[in-house]
C-alpha cells in the first residue's frame, strides 16, 4: 500500500508541478494586466521619418512649396541634417523652406527674408512654437490663397517628417500670431492632421 | 485545477472589491462654478480616500510624465516638479521629501494618491488664494489665477457707466464693431469665459460674453441700443477699466434692422426660409489692415469700391436690401462682418477680397466656402439645427448648418463669374476662413483676382470690371434664391482647400 501509494505520488508529481506551473504564470500574467501602467505613457520621442539616409548623417526630407498657378502644394525632396537636438533639425528645415524650391515650376511660400528666432516643442502635447520676426507678416503679400499656402507649407512639412508633433503653433516676437493675413485664424496651434 | 482558478477568482474579486467610489471633489472656479470633478475611492483596510492621478492632473491642468522603470509619476504644480513613486509614502518636490501617512498605490493603470496628496502636497503650491476643504470634498481656486474678476455696471445721466474689475493693472482696448456691440480687448490677461458671460450685467447691456483669445481677454457687450459714443478711463491703479457709454444713434456703421438676436438662436435667425430679402456685403480688411497690394492699388480701396458700385444693382435687380459693413476705410475685427449680417438677419454673407501670390502668373477669380467642420460640438449643432433644436450655438459653429447651401452657393457664383467676367474662373474652394465662421446663414467669399498678376491687378480697377461682377452676382443670387432649403442644410458637405 505504502508503496503503491508512493508510485502514485510519484506518478502525480509532474502533473502536478505542471498544473502549479499553469497557476503561477496565470497568476503573473493577471498581475501583469492588473498592475502595469497604460494609463499614463511616456511621450514618444520625436523623430524624422524613415528616408534616404546621407553619408554625413543626413536624411530624405520632404519640403512642401506652391506651384506657379496657386492651384496647391507640391513636395521636394531635400537632404538635411538628420542628428542632434529636434530644434535644430527644425530649423534646418524651416531654413530649406525660406531657402525656396529646385525646381522651376514651384515657389516658396515664405517671405525670403523671413527669420526663425526660435524653435522650442512641447513634448507633453506633442506642439512645436516656431517663433519669427515681423518680417513673416510685414513682407507677406497677402491674399487667402498666399496665406493659406504659407500655414500649409510649414504645418505640411513639419507633420510629414516629424511624426510625433500634433500641432504648430506660429508665433511673431514671442506672441501668438492672432492672423497672417487676416483670413485664417492663427492664434491657437494649427492641427497638423487638419491642414495635411 | 479548481484551486488555481480559484485562486485567480478571489485575486480578481478581491481586486474589484477591495476598491469602492466613496464621492467626489469637486474643483470650483472662481465664483463658485464646478470647473472639475474627481472621484474619490476608499480601500476598506485604507482610511484615508484615494484619487486617480491623471484625473486629478485633468482638474487641474497638470501635465504629468511617468517612468515605468521606477514607477515614479511626476506632476507639475505650479512651478514645482512633485514626484511620487508607488508604494512609497515619500514624495519628492525638488530636494524637499514630504511624508505621507499612506503610500501611493497603483490599481488597474492608474497611480492612486491619497488625498492627503491633494491637501499637503499640491494645493500650498497652487498660490495661496487656492483653498481645499476637506469636509466638503471642495477644492477652490484663488482668484489670482484669472485677471479679470468682474463686471458691473450703473446708470448714468447720458447712459451707463460698465466697470471691469481686474486683479492687476491691464492695459485695455475698446472699440465698437457695430452700433450695439462694444468690444473690449484686455491685454494679457487671463479669463473665465463661462463664468463671466451673463444677461444684463449693467445698464444698457443687454448680453455679455467673454473668450479667452490667445494671450488676450476679449469682452463682447451686447447692447440694448446704438450708441452715440464711449470714453474709457482707468481707476485704482490701472485695476478698474471704466467705459462710460452715451446712449444714442451711432453713424459709422451701417444702420439695420435687428431682426433676430446675434447670438442665442443663431440658427433661427435665417429660418424664415420663404424670403430673400437682405443680402450683405463684406467689403476685405480696411483702416490698418491693408490687405494686399499690386500696381500702385491696395485690396481694402478696391474691395469698399467694388460693394458701393454693386450695391445699388443687387438691391434694383434682385428687390433686396444690400447692406454694407464698413462704408469706409475703417478698420473692423474679423467676427464683427458675421455679426453684422447676423444682425441683419441677412439670408446671404459676400465678403469681397483680392488674392495674391508669390509668383505673377497665378490669376482668377476664385469663389471660397467654408468646409465642414469635424468635431463634436460641430455635429451637435448639426444636429440639432436639423431637428428644430434652438440652444446657445458656439460662435465659431454658427455656419456649421449652412455649409451645404454655402457649398452650393459658391458653385453658382463660380459658374456665375465665369461667364460675366473677361478674366478666368477658379471655380469654388473649401477653406476655413475665420470671416464665415460666425454667419448663420450661407456665405461666401470672392476672391476677385490677383493684385500680384499685372493683367488681373490693371482689371479690378477698370469701370468695367464692377458691373460684370454684379451681373454675375445678380445671376447666381437670382438661381439661388429659386431653389429650395434656405434653412440649414439637411445633409452634410465636406472637403477642404
Amino acid at each position: 500500500m505504502t508503496r503503491r501509494g508512493g508510485e502514485v505520488a510519484a506518478r502525480r508529481s509532474p502533473v502536478r508541478m505542471v498544473l502549479w506551473s499553469l497557476a503561477g504564470l496565470i497568476l503573473a500574467g493577471g498581475a501583469w494586466l492588473l498592475f502595469w501602467p497604460r494609463a499614463i505613457e511616456p511621450p514618444e520621442a520625436p523623430s524624422i521619418a524613415t528616408g534616404e539616409t546621407g553619408a554625413a548623417g543626413e536624411a530624405s526630407i520632404m519640403l512642401f512649396f506652391g506651384d506657379r498657378e496657386a492651384r496647391g502644394l507640391a513636395s521636394e525632396q531635400r537632404l538635411l541634417p538628420a542628428q542632434g537636438p529636434l530644434e535644430g533639425r527644425i530649423e534646418s528645415v524651416v531654413a530649406a523652406l525660406i531657402d525656396g524650391p529646385d525646381s522651376q515650376e514651384l515657389v516658396r511660400c515664405l517671405p525670403p527674408d523671413t527669420h526663425l528666432r526660435r524653435v522650442f516643442h512641447d513634448d507633453e502635447s506633442g506642439t512645436l512654437f516656431l517663433d519669427f520676426d515681423p518680417t513673416l507678416v510685414t513682407h507677406h503679400p497677402g491674399g487667402s490663397a498666399a496665406e493659406w499656402a504659407t500655414l500649409a507649407s510649414l504645418v505640411r512639412t513639419i507633420g510629414s517628417n516629424f511624426p510625433a508633433i500634433a500641432r504648430v503653433q506660429v508665433m511673431v516676437d514671442g506672441d501668438p500670431l492672432e492672423a497672417l493675413a487676416g483670413h485664417f485664424d492663427t492664434s491657437h496651434p494649427l492641427e497638423v492632421a487638419a491642414w495635411q | 485545477m479548481r484551486a488555481v482558478f480559484g485562486a485567480v477568482g478571489v485575486m480578481l474579486l478581491w481586486s474589484a472589491a477591495a476598491w469602492s467610489a466613496n464621492s467626489q471633489l469637486r474643483v470650483l472656479a472662481p465664483g463658485g462654478r464646478v470647473a472639475g470633478t474627481v472621484t474619490l475611492e476608499r480601500q476598506k483596510t485604507d482610511p484615508d480616500e484615494y484619487m486617480a492621478a491623471n484625473e486629478l492632473a485633468d482638474a487641474l491642468s497638470l501635465k504629468r510624465s511617468w517612468n515605468a522603470a521606477t514607477r515614479t509619476l511626476a506632476l507639475l504644480v505650479g512651478d514645482r516638479r512633485v514626484q511620487a513613486t508607488v508604494d512609497s509614502r515619500t514624495i519628492l518636490d525638488g530636494e524637499t521629501q514630504i511624508t505621507l501617512g499612506n503610500p501611493v498605490l497603483f490599481r488597474r493603470g492608474s497611480v492612486m494618491l491619497p488625498l492627503e496628496f491633494l491637501e499637503r502636497v499640491v494645493v500650498p503650491r497652487l498660490g495661496p488664494t487656492a483653498k481645499f476643504d476637506r469636509k466638503s470634498r471642495e477644492l477652490r481656486m484663488g482668484s489670482n489665477d484669472l485677471d479679470v474678476l468682474g463686471v458691473d455696471g450703473a446708470a448714468t445721466a447720458s447712459g451707463a457707466a460698465i466697470r471691469v474689475r481686474l486683479a492687476r493693472a491691464r492695459d485695455i482696448k475698446a472699440e465698437t464693431t457695430s452700433p450695439q456691440m462694444l468690444r473690449v480687448q484686455i491685454l494679457d490677461a487671463r479669463i473665465d469665459p463661462v463664468g463671466l458671460a451673463t444677461d444684463r450685467p449693467a445698464p444698457l447691456v443687454k448680453r455679455l460674453r467673454a473668450e479667452q483669445r490667445g494671450r488676450d481677454a476679449v469682452l463682447y457687450f451686447e447692447l440694448d441700443g446704438p450708441l452715440a459714443g464711449f470714453t474709457s478711463r482707468k481707476e485704482d491703479e490701472g485695476r478698474t477699466a471704466v467705459l462710460e457709454l452715451q446712449r444714442g444713434a451711432a453713424a459709422s456703421v451701417p444702420q439695420v434692422t435687428a431682426r433676430q438676436p446675434v447670438l442665442r438662436d443663431l440658427v433661427n435667425a435665417t429660418s424664415d426660409t420663404d424670403s430673400f430679402d437682405v443680402v450683405v456685403l463684406d467689403p476685405g480688411h480696411g483702416g490698418f489692415d491693408h490687405g494686399a497690394k499690386g500696381e500702385g492699388v491696395v485690396e481694402k480701396d478696391i474691395t469698399l469700391q467694388l460693394a458701393q458700385a454693386i450695391q445699388p444693382v443687387l438691391e434694383h435687380e434682385l428687390g433686396v436690401r444690400v447692406v454694407v459693413v464698413r462704408g469706409g476705410d475703417e478698420t473692423l475685427a474679423v467676427e464683427s462682418r458675421a455679426e453684422v449680417a447676423n444682425r441683419c438677419g441677412a439670408d446671404v454673407f459676400i465678403s469681397l477680397h483680392c488674392n495674391a501670390w508669390y509668383d505673377t502668373s497665378a490669376r482668377g477669380i476664385e469663389v471660397d466656402y467654408a468646409p465642414l467642420e469635424h468635431s463634436t460640438t460641430a455635429d451637435v449643432v448639426l444636429a440639432s439645427a436639423r431637428r428644430g433644436v434652438t440652444d446657445f450655438t458656439p460662435w465659431s459653429s454658427a455656419h456649421v448648418p449652412y455649409v451645404e447651401r454655402s457649398h452650393r452657393l459658391a458653385d453658382l457664383v463660380a459658374a456665375a463669374l465665369g461667364a460675366s467676367l473677361d478674366g478666368p474662373s477658379r471655380g469654388a474652394r473649401a477653406a476655413e476662413l475665420e470671416v464665415l465662421e460666425g454667419a448663420a446663414m450661407p456665405g461666401i467669399l470672392v476672391e476677385v483676382g490677383f493684385l500680384t498678376n499685372p493683367d488681373d491687378a490693371r482689371r479690378l480697377v477698370d469701370p468695367d470690371f464692377a458691373p460684370q461682377l454684379a451681373t454675375g452676382l445678380v445671376t447666381a443670387l437670382r438661381q439661388f434664391r429659386s431653389e429650395p432649403a434656405s434653412g440649414p442644410d439637411s445633409t452634410t458637405a465636406g472637403g477642404a482647400r
